[in-house]
């Protein structure tokens, strides 16, 4: 699958972010969206029983529709620090933070984006399903969880400047 | 989302703790706002800019493209309207205990969308296949709702041996065109067949792209191959039929218009033609046969399905054409045509709870309307909704200023524009001819009925959300003359994206 090279009105942090970064680059806007999404569903059903009485018992229904709540808020939150790490959406502040934390670990030597005992084509393999998926959340998840090299920039923007350019990259 | 859900409620359908306490009514408006997640998940991810002339996703087996985006949460915002029409409660007699104890209704339509948003995204004949056939088995399945039904049952049994046999088509044209270019993928193949100067190659790929479109020509009801549907949506449950008619086109539609413009550009002009004729051919025996064996019908539902093939006719006389403009229409009638149809049915099913639910007589299963007839005189007893149900009927004939007119306008505009003479006039005149079974329903509406109509409303079922819903879209298609730049630039933005990027 050739690399599909998508015009962005923002710079472009990561292609295929790990996971765990999406999650711990969430800016608190999207914490009250996953909330408010968690809340969002009960609530509708609530008031839909209010309005439309079944007249039956609706704690299980409103505990079942929390949970899918929050599976929709957490997928909505996580879409949205994604478009950030792609460069789609305003992306100043993850921009900085994402620069200090691969520096930090540039300066010390680690690859940039983590280890991986997968074989390569392994790595490229789980690349190529989880780019972009972000774009089909409403159907199926498919999140990052392998750290591969691949995310589409350059990795020497992160060594130190005073430094000769053999700090390994990748893994 | 719509894949955890399934999960979720897989799960929650196996607990006897959880399942004891939540009825099929509560099951299925927990779909209705999934459907309303994931339609939001969908439009969160619209970037027109970003996504471009599209993306590929999971190794290329998928697409996203701007179109894919927009009617997938179009497909999940219908998915959730139809959903409200379920009833909620009666306080004479419990509408919901004479549904049949579906529980797994609410899974089955969440699995059918799913391969409905799946098959928009397919870039590839496997990924195709597989999507269409996901969304088919949820369809069948749903026909067969009410297992003690006899006639839901055969048409059940009719829908899944004819749509099997599409399937067979559109897996022996997968099987032909991997035969000649030993590719599966969607755009390798667009991409060989424009740079390939060798004549069987092409000859066999095009053979076999033909019998795809016939497969899903099949599938989507249009003329010669629409026998099964009249049948189908009329012994199926009406709480049924509004999805049939609506959800498995939508997808379909948009999949044939990704093939039509790839490969109606890529191959040379004598295959080209072959499958535009295709699509001529199907459009204009639809156009005639949906309008013609529509007026002798006595049945209300098989009279919509008449209706449907006639729209179907319009759609693919849009997509044949394949310009900028024609695709323009082709959307936007899409859009409408979903629109009223879903409102035409949930009126239908309005009318059913309100007129059957004085029965006394314990129901093997819940009553639809199914005669043009029983709607007799219904004007005097239930004005709101009778009014409704005829702009429905009017937008469906295309009676001015409303929704349907500027559909039918915009798609024989682009028709004569592209010099397609005959056709577009064959089109105006069925449109003229189908007015007349139209106003035969309205003319039944408003005539008076010498037996009196109990009048039900105390102990009717229809619920708050399902008139509001009635309401709105009643209100959408009589007033979208007054603000119609939304939707109208939407569906040009998008046919743009098919041609510029």
């Amino acid at each position: 699958m050739p690399n599909k090279v998508v015009e962005t009105p923002f710079p472009l942090i990561d292609a295929d972010p790990h996971a765990s970064r999406v999650i711990r680059y969430m800016r608190p806007s999207d914490y009250a969206v996953w909330a408010g999404a968690t809340a969002a569903a009960p609530t509708a059903l609530y008031l839909w029983d209010k309005w439309d009485p079944s007249k039956l018992k609706i704690r299980s229904q409103l505990r079942l529709g929390g949970l899918l709540g929050f599976v929709g808020g957490f997928l909505l939150a996580y879409q949205r620090s994604s478009f950030r790490f792609w460069g789609w959406t305003e992306n100043k502040r993850e921009e900085e933070k994402d620069f200090a934390e691969l520096s930090d670990r540039a300066r010390r030597g680690l690859p940039l984006y983590g280890e991986s005992d997968q074989p390569e084509w392994i790595q490229g393999v789980a690349y190529r399903n989880s780019a972009f998926s972000q774009l089909k959340f409403h159907i199926f998840p498919m999140f990052n969880l392998v750290n591969h090299p691949h995310h589409g920039t350059d990795p020497e923007k992160y060594k130190p400047k005073d430094e000769p350019t053999s700090t390994s990259t990748s893994s | 989302m719509i894949f955890l859900s399934i999960l979720i409620l897989i799960v929650a359908i196996a607990l006897p703790s959880v399942n004891q306490n939540i009825r099929t009514i509560l099951y299925v408006r927990i779909s209705s706002i999934i459907f309303i997640y994931a339609g939001a998940l969908a439009f969160n991810a619209f970037y027109i800019q970003s996504i471009g002339s599209g993306i590929g996703i999971y190794s290329g087996l998928f697409q996203v493209t701007v179109i894919s985006q927009l009617l997938d949460t179009f497909i999940f915002l219908i998915g959730g309207l139809i959903l409200i029409s379920w009833p909620s409660y009666s306080s004479k007699i419990n509408v919901i205990d004479r549904l049949p104890n579906v529980r797994e209704y609410s899974l089955i339509v969440l699995f059918s969308s799913l391969g409905a948003s799946l098959l928009v995204s397919s870039a590839d004949l496997i990924s195709m296949y597989l999507s269409i056939e996901l969304q088919s088995f949820g369809v069948y399945i749903l026909s067969t709702l009410y297992r003690d039904s006899e006639s839901a049952t055969s048409a059940g049994l009719k829908y899944f041996l004819l749509g099997s046999l599409s399937s067979c088509f559109i897996l022996l044209g997968s099987g032909i065109v991997y035969t000649y270019s030993g590719l599966t993928q969607l755009e390798s193949i667009y991409n060989l067949i424009s740079v390939s100067e060798n004549i069987q190659i092409l000859q066999g790929i095009t053979f076999g792209i033909v019998l795809i479109i016939v497969g899903y020509l099949f599938k989507i009801s249009a003329a010669p191959l629409h026998n099964w549907a009249p049948d189908v949506y009329d012994d199926s449950p009406t709480i049924v039929t509004i999805w049939l008619t609506i959800m498995p086109k939508i997808s379909i539609l948009i999949f044939l218009l990704e093939i039509q413009s790839q490969i109606g550009n890529s191959l040379l002009t004598i295959f080209s033609l072959s499958l535009k004729n295709l699509l001529l051919i199907s459009s204009l025996l639809s156009l005639l046969i949906g309008t013609i064996v529509g007026l002798s019908q006595s049945k209300i539902k098989r009279l919509l399905a008449y209706s449907t093939i006639s729209h179907i006719g319009f759609i693919l006389l849009a997509l044949a054409i394949n310009t900028e403009q024609s695709i323009d229409s082709f959307l936007f009638y899409i859009v409408q045509y979903s629109l009223t149809n879903l409102n035409t049915f949930l009126i239908l099913i309005a009318l059913g709870y309100v007129l059957k639910n004085n029965s006394q007589t314990i129901l093997e299963s819940f009553q639809d309307i199914k005669y043009i007839n029983e709607l007799k005189g219904l004007f005097f007893n239930h004005p709101i909704l009778s009014l409704s149900l005829t702009i429905c009927l009017f937008s469906m004939a295309g009676v001015p200023p409303l929704l349907g007119f500027f559909s039918k306008q915009f798609v024989l505009y682009s028709a004569m524009q592209s010099e397609y003479y005959f056709i577009g006039i064959i089109a105006i005149l069925v449109s003229v001819i189908s007015a007349s079974y139209y106003l035969k329903i309205i003319k039944v509406l408003h005539s008076e009925n010498k037996e009196v109509i109990e009048d039900s409303n105390d102990n009717s079922p229809l619920s708050s959300l399902h008139s509001f819903m009635i309401s709105t879209l009643t209100l959408f298609i009589i007033f979208f003359i007054l603000k119609p730049s939304i939707l109208l630039n939407s569906t040009q933005l998008l046919a743009l994206s098919l041609f510029y990027y």
